[in-house]
Parts: structure tokens; C-alpha cells; sequence
């Protein structure tokens, strides 16, 4: 039984997996590093809150 | 390394690149790996597994971001769907971890 072949990838929403022009020397193309600043996080409003969608809603008319 | 046009010159022994195809490249990851876990990354190299019905698991971290343009990871495919099993689920903050197996007929 061998093991089984995994993708493994950050995606945008929008199905992307780098920004345009992406290229050797910029592999995840312009303002691509988008995609993995949840392995550090330090500068995001994110890491002083909890992520509590209920203090966030709102109403949209 | 699935290619059609290895490069010259290739300073990494570890580094392997396979231009008969990409079943061939997966036989021979396979292999090399064992009982061990086989990743694969890139947009091209998933297109050409899925495809080629070679890819087992679709681990994606999902950003709440809309990037606009860029490479698209699913680009490619022909008209026939791909059904997929959800079978995981992990909320983290700032991104939603989403495990699919890919459904076999």
C-alpha cells in the first residue's frame, strides 16, 4: 500500500495561488506573500483579538 | 519534478527531474518515498495529477483574501468533474484548513 499523493497549498477565496507575474526570483508573484502571512502574523489585528465573528457583524443595507 | 525541459545543470542531488510524464514522476515518487507521505505543490503539478487521476488528498489553506489575478491552482481542466470527499475541517485565525480525498468511481 503506498502513500497517497497530497497536495498541499494556501489558496486565495478566489482560487488563486499566487499573484500575477509569477516568475523565478518572484514565485508567488506580485504581493503574492499574501497567501502565508498566517505563519507569522505579528503585525495583524488578528493576533491581539480572538476572531470572534460576532463582535464583527454588522448590518449591510 | 515533472518537466518537458530539464535544466542543464542541477546542483541538487536530491532534486529529480522526470520528463516521460507524470505518472511516471508519481511511480517514481512512489517509490523513492515508500511508506512515507508524498506532497506535491505547484499549480501545473496539480492540474497534471488531476488529470492524470493520480491525486489522492487536496489539502488547502484557505485565505480570506480575494487576490484578483494571479495563477489560478485549478487552471486547465477539461469539462469533467472532479468530485471530492470533504473530510476534515480546522478554523484557525486568518485561515480555514480544508482536507478533501479525492472520490474514486
Amino acid at each position: 500500500m503506498t502513500a497517497p499523493i497530497r497536495l498541499y497549498m494556501s489558496m486565495s477565496l478566489d482560487g488563486f495561488i499566487a499573484g500575477p507575474d509569477d516568475r523565478p526570483g518572484q514565485g508567488l508573484g506580485r504581493d503574492g506573500g499574501r497567501l502565508f502571512n498566517w505563519l507569522d502574523d505579528r503585525s495583524s489585528v488578528a493576533r491581539r483579538e480572538p476572531d470572534v465573528p460576532s463582535r464583527r457583524a454588522g448590518l449591510l443595507r | 519534478m515533472p518537466t518537458h525541459q530539464p535544466p542543464n545543470q542541477n546542483p541538487y542531488e536530491r532534486v529529480h527531474y522526470v520528463t516521460d510524464g507524470i505518472e511516471s514522476c508519481v511511480q517514481q515518487a512512489k517509490a523513492a518515498a515508500e511508506a512515507r507521505d508524498i506532497l506535491l505543490h505547484g499549480a501545473y503539478t496539480t492540474q497534471e495529477c488531476l488529470k492524470a487521476g493520480v491525486l489522492d488528498v487536496l489539502e488547502i489553506q484557505l485565505r480570506p483574501v480575494l487576490l484578483g489575478q494571479g495563477r489560478l491552482l485549478f487552471d486547465g481542466l477539461p469539462p469533467e468533474h472532479v468530485e471530492l470527499n470533504l473530510v476534515r475541517t480546522l478554523g484557525a485565525p486568518g485561515t480555514l484548513h480544508l482536507r478533501y480525498e479525492v472520490r474514486r468511481s
